[in-house]
């Protein structure tokens, strides 16, 4: 489970969130990657994992420092205990840090997988005032104002993504969420 | 496994020094600043202190016991697996029995870390010696640290913040400001904000040596 510690304080100087376990053997932190370029480090605060780092296992009881320094290594976390948390750190080398563009779409899951999309729609407007102009951010709004029943609004969100990245159009064109929008001229057409 | 793209270690495994815990120094940390600290025998966690010169927030973490925190003038229990987060302007410290993990950066500003070489013990004196606004005996464990070790920048910078707190201003206090400066740019701009530094602003000595 996320624990969004960055929101929570609006920390702006490097980053910082936590994810606890709900049972053995739960991912505790997701298999990814840190292409933004991002060091991360780790802390084992109470439990223990058990985690995967390229793949190499190590194992992380309470008290375990993790430092991962290449932002290539795919890197992955398993709750051995079933109350495990951990804290991660992030930020840049040489650049001041930036909050990522992923965070207020996690923060908008609960609302969207209950489809309270105005609820949700707030905060990836804030997510959008932070990462100005990123197309992840743009497409995601798209989605949300959407099934809103926001039609302007999503399709002008959903053209400036697809400006960015023109080979999203066909993933666009497939996805659900865009239904409401799908007949629309301004829809990217095949 | 490659030891340059990543690294473990345990924090009560990691070479303390004294009651401090290099976190950041050890594993090779960039990014952003991250050390752990044990109780002094008074147990003092945390030294009283704010960060409105450097700018940085910080974000302590109560790893394992109980700590309490002061935090401009109010006091709260923080048991383990606390976060407690200050802004720079707010003055901070801690006391209690356990470890505390603190986390550091400057919002808008690439981090930078510090090295105390083979002065920290005395720098760690002076940081005690400070939160006790017992400014002379701050300046005098800096004194001591530069005899050993006069490289580290951190000590200069302090030397100067040190003797304004003493009022022992003299053309030594902005010699060392000025070797700070060089040996460490943000500085520079630290300088301008510190308010241990309000004291001597002012004398034309202090903007030549943050030129």
């Amino acid at each position: 489970m996320w624990r969004p510690v960055r929101r929570r304080f609006d920390v702006r100087g490097f980053g910082v969130n936590a994810y606890t376990s709900e049972g053995v053997g739960q991912q505790i932190v997701e298999e990814h990657d840190e292409g933004t370029g991002q060091e991360e480090c780790y802390v084992v605060l109470r439990g223990r994992a058990r985690f995967k780092l390229n793949e190499e296992e190590v194992d992380a009881p309470a008290g375990t420092v993790v430092f991962i320094g290449d932002s290539t290594v795919v890197r992955a976390a398993i709750a051995e205990d079933e109350d495990t948390a951990v804290l991660a750190v992030g930020g840049f080398t040489g650049k001041p840090f930036e909050i990522s563009v992923w965070e207020a779409s996690f923060a908008a899951i609960p609302y969207t997988r209950a489809e309270r999309w105005e609820e949700a729609i707030p905060i990836l407007e804030a997510g959008l005032r932070e990462n100005p102009g990123h197309p992840a951010a743009l497409y995601y709004l798209a989605r949300v104002e959407a099934r809103a029943g926001r039609s302007d609004d999503a399709l002008a969100h959903l053209t400036e993504a697809l400006d960015a990245e023109p080979e999203w159009a066909d993933r666009a064109r497939a996805h659900t969420d865009f239904d409401s929008i799908r007949d629309d001229p301004g829809f990217p057409s095949a | 496994m490659s030891e340059q793209q990543w690294k473990v270690a345990r924090l009560d495994e990691l070479e303390a020094r004294g009651r401090t815990v290099p976190v950041r120094e050890h594993l090779g940390i960039q990014a952003f600043g991250i050390n752990a600290f044990t109780p002094s025998d008074d147990g003092t966690l945390i030294n009283e202190h704010d960060e409105a010169g450097s700018g940085q927030q910080e974000l302590y973490v109560v790893m394992d016991g109980t700590a309490t925190f002061e935090v401009d003038g109010e006091t709260f229990d923080a048991p383990a697996g606390s976060l407690v987060f200050v802004e720079p302007g707010s003055k901070r410290k801690a006391t209690g029995e356990g470890t505390i993990l603190a986390l550091g950066g400057t919002p808008g500003q690439a981090y930078q870390g510090l090295s105390w070489g083979d002065a920290w013990q005395h720098h760690s004196e002076s940081l005690e010696a400070y939160g006790e606004q017992r400014y002379a005996d701050a300046l005098d464990a800096v004194k001591r640290g530069l005899e050993k070790d006069p490289d580290p920048p951190g000590l200069h910078f302090n030397y100067a913040c040190f003797a304004s707190l003493a009022g022992e201003v003299d053309d030594d206090l902005f010699e060392h400001l000025r070797v700070s400066v060089d040996g460490f740019p943000p500085f520079r701009q630290q300088a301008q904000q510190d308010s241990d530094l309000d004291a001597v602003r002012d004398d034309p000595r202090f903007a030549e040596a943050i030129r």
